[in-house]
């Protein structure tokens, strides 16, 4: 175009506002001679003239689409006059209205656009009916829902009641307010959300925003179940579910998160609570996901466990911290099946009665660990006494752990078949996850009694249960007998476990089922047949599972259980110290793990491979498998499976005599289980008594004795599984302060010690002799002779039985 | 938010487009998280947390400037993804990010949006303020009136720049079929 674009602009301005001869009157005018001129002006009017090219409402449909909102306030929705904005969330507006008849003020909350066709409006108005319902003090009542024609096209709203009150951070914040306060408040939020789910509503997206607390103290929830009407859309048009995300992914299930349950269910909701009483009795998030990425805020959520309330607040500690750990767990089998229980438990810590929450044990901790990592799982159990047991230790340990880790992996397997061949296989997983639930739940009753049960216990009852009532359902026997089986052999009661898998293992073998299944039921027996020292049993074991395998279709699965029966296999020869045999079992693992993208296995197989080389003797060849098992491990792998490994190759440095080396892994082995685990956690009593075992060997007694003290500290309140360390911290700790004169310390130590070893061991021990003896030392030093005698008598007869 | 709307745009764009980028590759990485996750929904989010970011929360009457901003940084993203999917010529079966869903609403008004965008361009350098327009409404989707507000000029003068430019696209479009 050769004219001036202003001019054209300009006479074109000019002429489309008129028409006919108005029009080519000011053409006329305009143009003059210019017939270009004109000719482009009249063809641009032509393209003005119709008018369907970018029309408006179509641009303001993708705007409230794309961005949410439609612009501008409207006068009327429905019966109801608007009277201003309250507030904009990722749902949709609410606005203050007055309705007529009744005369009130209510909140009207007018959600995205997207409502199209018949089936989703009536859908929106059966979910709002049953909102209608919930009839609770705790709950902002519905009056009524509609569709309304705004311009972005029609919107479904809900008016509700007006609630006059501060949202729960506000409320928190306006004035002092006492932990009796905070935790009635948190009672009162239990009781509307168990309302609700009474009558099949789920929130979905519970915060501290939806929590409104009066003038009075009372608490009123809002939007529940709305999350819902704002994500299942079955048409194309888009939906926004912006609340549900940003403000509310820090009190996002760990399952939402995940993805792995489509479904959310009622336990969905205990956990965002647990979140929200955290975050009121302690000021922070248990999980930090503020100003994080979308991906790593998920992944925290999912991983990462927050620290327990005590550590926040010292007046936080004791019931009230296992309480609100509780509603927190990642699993939802594991949480309160209830709001209700929560508030039980809420209550009793309030009256100062015992709860029904147990803190986590280290079953439960093993188990979290085994879903999320498939290497080695227990950091616990892999590390060796420094100055007090061999390498072999480690390799028992690693069998154990490899039990807790195929045990909690086969579920994992089983509950992606499941998912695979949905109809009768969901049915079933759902069974089995609901056993184990009910299970636990099962024990409650008698908690709450006061009774002492332990997690060894819930399991065993559970064990009779399924033999009592799936006598005619073998598969699930199957399953669930390996499962719990193999639970059992981790918590150390290898009888009942290895009873209850060879029953199911039979149990399997009459349903017919083959393949991974069962090779994997009898790879765990194997394991626990290894541990017990049966290692012909385990051998035939593992050749069966092998042999089943070979038939099986699954790549994937095949791979997965070859590797680990070869595993297993290796592990058994270098038991037997067959070495060249072990390490040809583990070449083969190497090899068949080479097609999965498994790098924590491939870590685990170097791993004994040095092991192998270790116990052989070959300590520059264990050393450089051990490297070579770090090194292979991904950067983003969990510390604590590199910190075994640090801890392994520093026990190495330590048989290879170089100490410093051995320090400085010992270290980094405690600064990574720290890092992930905190520095509470019991699994560091180990790795503390390692580093001070190598510190004490470099003379800086001092410092060991740091160290030690730590590690005895720690093992105040643990359970029974971090016996071996509590028992070598007690132990060094008294030898170092029997070194600096100070018997009567030393003694109170030893004699723990002494009560660890002879729970845990018998009362036959090499170990228990030593501190036995020591004992003896500070009877005779302070003039107690028959004391001391009596001792060394038992020591005498411990050493004669053992020779 | 008046003044220097051109800076504003540019500090908003790499803010969204960094939002926008983590989503689409959360998505592609196939985690699970993805299908409780509405597609425009992470759109969505990335624009709330950059509106807090700007105007923290604006009144009302403020929104208009924030749309304005924002639907230059909105055509900037979009352009871009269009031209990405366009060099790497995704198959059907490839996974869709919220940008997809995005390029493809505006797409089924515009057409190509690479192209379209050059045609934008190209209206702009001999008629700044229809060209304007049309980007507010086509990524912002502005009313007549905010934009007005946004450009302090009459609605009525709004009206014939958008009808303007509408008819010099379509003229424009007509000559590159020939």
């Amino acid at each position: 175009m050769d004219h001036d674009p202003t001019t054209v602009h300009r006479i074109f301005a000019l002429a489309c506002e008129l028409h006919g001869a108005a029009r080519a009157a000011c053409l006329q005018e305009q143009c003059g001679d210019d017939d270009a001129l004109r000719a482009e002006v009249e063809r641009l009017l032509r393209h003005d003239d119709s008018d369907e090219y970018l029309d408006e409402p179509r641009l303001l449909r993708m705007r409230a689409q794309v961005l949410g909102d439609d612009g501008g306030v409207p006068e009327r929705v429905g019966a109801f006059r608007v009277l201003g904005e309250l507030g904009r969330g990722g749902m949709g507006v609410v606005y203050r209205a007055a309705q007529d008849a009744p005369a009130r003020d209510v909140a009207l909350k007018v959600l995205a656009p997207g409502l199209a066709g018949d089936d989703a409006r009536a859908r929106f108005a059966i979910e709002a009916e049953a909102l209608g319902r919930l009839q609770h003090p705790g709950i902002a009542q519905i009056y009524e829902a509609g569709t309304y024609e705004s311009a972005g096209g029609p919107r479904p709203y809900l008016a509700m009641e007006f609630v006059d009150g501060a949202p729960l951070p506000q409320w928190a914040n306006a004035a002092p307010r006492s932990l009796a306060q905070r935790l009635d408040v948190l009672v009162q939020l239990c009781a509307a959300v168990q309302h609700a789910h009474q009558k099949g509503v789920i929130h979905r997206d519970l915060k501290p925003s939806n929590v409104l607390v009066d003038g009075d103290g009372r608490v009123k929830v809002l939007d529940f179940g709305i999350a819902r009407f704002v994500s299942e859309s079955r048409d194309h048009t888009l939906m926004t579910r912006t609340g549900q995300l940003m403000g509310t992914l820090a009190y996002m299930s760990p399952e939402q998160a995940d993805g792995v349950l489509d479904r959310v269910d009622a336990r969905a909701d205990v956990y965002a609570i647990g979140v929200v009483a955290y975050e009121l009795l302690s000021g922070r998030l248990p999980v930090d996901v503020r100003d994080a990425p979308l991906t790593t805020a998920l992944r925290r959520i999912v991983d990462e466990q927050p620290a327990p309330l005590g550590q926040q607040d010292r007046a936080l500690r004791g019931d009230l911290e296992t309480v609100v750990q509780k509603a927190l767990r990642k699993e939802p089998d594991r949480r309160y099946a209830t709001a209700q229980a929560f508030a039980d438990d809420l209550r009793r810590v309030l009256a100062h009665e015992p709860v029904q929450a147990r803190p986590a044990t280290a079953a439960y901790v093993v188990r979290r660990f085994a879903r999320r990592h498939r290497g080695l799982v227990a950091g616990v159990l892999v590390a060796t006494l420094a100055l007090v047991g061999g390498a072999s230790a480690s390799i028992v340990w690693a069998l154990r752990a490899d039990a807790a880790q195929a045990n909690a992996e086969t579920e994992a397997r089983a509950a992606k078949a499941a998912q695979r061949d949905a109809e009768i296989e969901g049915r079933v997983a759902n069974r089995i996850f609901t056993f184990v639930r009910t299970m636990f739940e099962a024990a409650a009753p008698k908690v709450a009694l006061g009774a002492e049960v332990s997690a060894a216990d819930i399991v065993r009852e559970g064990a009779r249960t399924i033999r009592d009532e799936l006598r005619d359902e073998p598969v699930l026997f199957g399953r669930l007998g390996r499962f719990l089986g193999a639970t059992l052999s981790e918590m150390g009661d290898y009888d009942a476990g290895e009873a209850l898998l060879g029953e199911s293992i039979v149990a399997l073998r009459e349903a017919g089922v083959g393949g991974a299944l069962l090779a994997d039921a009898l790879r765990s027996r194997a394991i626990g047949a290894l541990t017990m020292g049966r290692l012909d049993e385990a051998e035939a074991q593992i050749a069966e599972a092998l042999a089943l395998l070979a038939d099986a279709g699954d790549e994937d699965e095949v791979r997965h259980v070859r590797t680990r029966a070869e595993w297993t296999r290796g592990v058994a020869h270098l038991h037997r110290r067959e070495f060249d045999q072990a390490l040809d079992a583990f070449a083969r693992a190497q090899r068949a793990n080479a097609g999965s993208d498994d790098p924590i296995m491939d870590a685990q197989i170097l791993e004994q491979i040095a092991n192998t080389h270790q116990v052989r003797g070959d300590l520059p060849g264990a050393a450089a498998a051990f490297e070579r098992a770090l090194a292979v491990m991904p950067e983003d792998a969990n510390p604590l499976v590199r910190g075994i490994l640090a801890t392994n190759l520093g026990n190495l440095r330590v048989a290879q005599r170089d100490l410093p080396a051995a320090e400085a892994l010992f270290r980094d082995a405690l600064r990574l289980g720290e890092l992930h685990l905190g520095e509470r956690h019991p699994v560091l009593i180990r790795r503390l008594c390692n580093l001070a075992g190598v510190v004490a060997q470099q003379r800086r007694l001092d410092d060991a004795a740091v160290l030690l003290e730590r590690a005895v500290r720690l093992g105040d309140d643990v359970d029974s599984r971090y016996d071996d360390g509590v028992a070598n911290a007690c132990t060094n700790l008294g030898n170092v302060r029997a070194m600096r004169g100070d018997l009567d310390a030393a003694f109170a130590l030893w004699q723990r010690a002494a009560e660890i070893l002879e729970r845990r061991l018998g009362p036959d021990s090499r170990e228990l002799a030593d501190v036995l003896e020591n004992m003896a030392v500070v009877h005779q030093q302070a003039g107690r002779i028959e004391q001391a005698e009596a001792l060394r008598e038992r020591v005498a007869d411990i050493r004669a039985k053992r020779r | 938010m008046q003044a220097g709307d051109a800076g504003a745009a540019a500090e908003i764009v790499p803010l969204v487009y960094h939002e926008l980028r983590a989503i689409a590759g959360h998505l592609m990485r196939g985690a699970r998280a993805s299908h409780t996750l509405q597609p425009t929904a992470l759109v969505n989010e990335a624009w709330l947390k950059v509106q807090k970011a700007i105007d923290g929360g604006s009144s009302p009457n403020d929104r208009h400037h924030f749309l304005a901003v924002a639907s230059t940084a909105m055509r900037q993203v979009l352009v871009n993804h269009a031209r990405d999917r366009k060099a790497h010529k995704r198959g059907g079966d490839a996974v869709r990010v919220p940008l997809d869903e995005c390029v493809d609403l505006i797409e089924a008004e515009t057409g190509d949006l690479a192209g379209w965008h050059d045609l934008l361009t190209r209206l702009a350098a001999t008629h700044e303020r229809p060209a304007r327009i049309v980007e507010m409404r086509v990524f912002g989707g502005m009313t007549i009136d905010e934009c007005a507000a946004a450009l302090d000029v009459s609605p009525a003068t709004v009206k014939v720049d958008w009808r303007f430019a509408r008819a010099w696209l379509q003229d424009a479009l007509a000559a590159g079929e020939d």
